[in-house]
């Protein structure tokens, strides 16, 4: 248990001390949220029960497929990865470590980012707040398995450009602050089975009190499942 | 069967390499290498790049799987046992090994925490020089620096066993003096120590044993004090004789590897050639090269790859 408190404290110092991250995982999705949500820019919904489930959902996938992936991806490159191996600390305490810190930046994201969003009168439904949180557990699950598997297999700077890409294209695609009805009909129906997506509109659905769509679930369970187990058996510790 | 004398030792927490041979997909890396690292003792593991010193140092780190042969250290399986084995194991890559943005004392303090605070961080860092750069940042650091720190996490552990790889590379004359101190006490303290260099220089100040690669094989393992008795003849043959008949003529005949056979008790070549006659006569065995040592272990290394 210190073994794995130890690794963690160190992680969350270094996530918390870098500011390329504070900035992605923090500072974009508040400065959208405060934004868009005072700034009337964009066509209807742009409500904030729309927008800020929306943002949320792109704090998660800023923390957990582009934060840890690059931050994974550089570690795998300075062979600090392969270091740690060799410790007692091993590849499960390692794993489990990065888990913690990172779902510990994300509940502060959510923490501060719900805090913005009641102060320009967001109220949400407090009885979806458990689904809400299911859903955030799954899509955090499956953006981080993306986003260590692209790691676990390129080199860095490679790593870099393309989960900064998907970010760049989920940010605008994935219906966070634009809705996914004004895309391209070949467009929407790809975009729609991405784990960002269906996050998106599970915490919208669950923040606002309505019933989940069981094609969200069930979109957000398989991608939980399916892109750790591939992350994992694909990951390479060592640098390329 | 190998063509070169294995030292032979009964202790079973040895680091022992049997026969080993690595392949990455069709590539093999390590056809065959075999070599004996005793507790208490510094060994260098040396030769060429690309021979095949890493892939072995890391299976022994438990790294990398061996397609064939065994590996045993301080009598456990690196790879199945490495779980037991990690705690009592210091690792130094050659490079990197360490985040980017970390700090020095952050480190220090985090390597120390993963191997159940045995070492004083504090401690490790003034014994390495670090402490007045405890604040900084890995990547703010010299190449020097980055080494000591690299050396530093390996004896977080306090550890059985070590492994090395090009501790005194890009290091001053003082850091250099250093690493010597921190490697003999290491293996005073009865650890194995195997440290990987190209710095032969180096090896010969702080070795007690060397084994030599080439090209995915072990070619040669000696004693330190071998090369520092060194001189005297040496023969090359084109096959293993046995030596045993020539003893009493020649005095000592010691097998060095790849066909090298040395007779520290001769320093000319005339009587050790007269001697080997009766060989060549009845075509036991052809002289390929005769030497009259210059010693140190630069020269060793080189004959036993051939090159000398």
């Amino acid at each position: 248990m210190t073994v794995l408190l130890s690794y963690v404290r160190f992680e969350l110092r270094l996530l918390l001390r870098n500011p390329e991250q504070l900035l992605l995982v923090l500072a974009i999705p508040a400065g959208l949220l405060v934004f868009f949500g005072t700034v009337d820019v964009l066509p209807d919904p742009t409500s904030l029960p729309f927008l800020v489930p929306g943002v949320l959902s792109l704090a998660i996938l800023s923390s957990t497929m582009t934060g840890l992936g690059i931050a994974t991806g550089f570690q795998r490159s300075s062979l600090a990865l392969k270091r740690l191996g060799a410790t007692p600390l091993g590849a499960r305490r390692l794993v489990l470590g990065k888990s913690i810190a990172t779902g510990t930046v994300v509940a502060l994201q959510l923490a501060v980012l719900g805090a913005i969003g009641a102060t320009l009168g967001w109220r949400p439904e407090t009885t979806g707040i458990p689904a809400a949180l299911l859903a955030a557990s799954l899509g955090g699950l499956a953006c981080a398995g993306i986003g260590i598997g692209v790691a676990g297999r390129l080199r860095a700077e490679m790593t870099l450009a393309a989960l900064n890409a998907l970010y760049l294209v989920l940010l605008l695609a994935s219906g966070f602050v634009l809705d996914t009805v004004h895309l391209p009909r070949l467009v929407g129906t790809v975009i729609e089975v991405s784990p960002a997506t269906a996050m998106t509109s599970a915490l919208r659905d669950a923040l606002s009190g309505a019933t989940v769509d069981g094609r969200d679930w069930m979109v957000l369970a398989s991608w939980a499942v399916a892109a750790p187990l591939l992350a994992a058996r694909t990951f390479r510790w060592d640098a390329d | 069967m190998h063509a070169y004398a294995v030292p032979v030792a009964d202790d079973p927490l040895d680091l022992v390499v049997s026969s080993v041979r690595i392949r990455y997909g069709t590539t093999v890396a390590v056809h065959d290498a075999t070599f004996r690292a005793r507790r208490g003792e510094v060994t260098a593991v040396v030769g060429p790049n690309g021979a095949g010193k890493t892939s072995t140092i890391e299976a022994c780190e438990g790294f990398r799987t061996v397609d064939a042969g065994s590996i045993s250290v301080l009598g456990l399986d690196p790879r199945r046992d490495r779980a037991r084995l990690a705690p009592r194991t210091g690792v130094m890559l050659q490079q990197g090994g360490i985040y980017p943005t970390a700090r020095v004392g952050e480190t220090v303090r985090l390597f120390c925490a993963l191997h159940g605070s045995v070492v004083d961080p504090d401690d490790l860092l003034g014994r390495l020089g670090l402490a007045s750069l405890a604040s900084r940042p890995w990547r703010r650091l010299s190449g020097g620096e980055q080494q000591r720190l690299s050396l530093a996490l390996a004896l977080a552990a306090r550890p059985d066993v070590a492994f090395l790889d090009e501790p005194t590379n890009a290091l001053d004359l003082d850091a250099r003096a250093v690493v010597r101190s921190v490697v003999r006490n290491l293996a005073s303290s009865g650890a194995i120590v195997v440290v990987a260099t190209h710095e032969l220089a180096e090896a010969e100040r702080f070795a007690d044993s060397v084994v030599v690669f080439d090209r995915g094989r072990t070619v040669g393992q000696f004693g330190m004090d071998e090369v520092r008795r060194g001189d005297g003849v040496r023969v090359r043959l084109d096959r293993p004789v046995d030596t045993s008949r020539l003893v009493g003529v020649i005095g000592d005949v010691i097998d060095e590897g790849n066909g090298w056979w040395r007779m520290p008790a001769r320093s000319e070549v005339g009587p050790v050639v007269a001697a080997l006659q009766p060989l060549v006569a009845t075509g036991e065995a052809a002289i390929l090269d005769v030497t009259v040592s210059a010693g140190g272990l630069e020269s060793h290394v080189q004959r036993i790859l051939g090159r000398g």
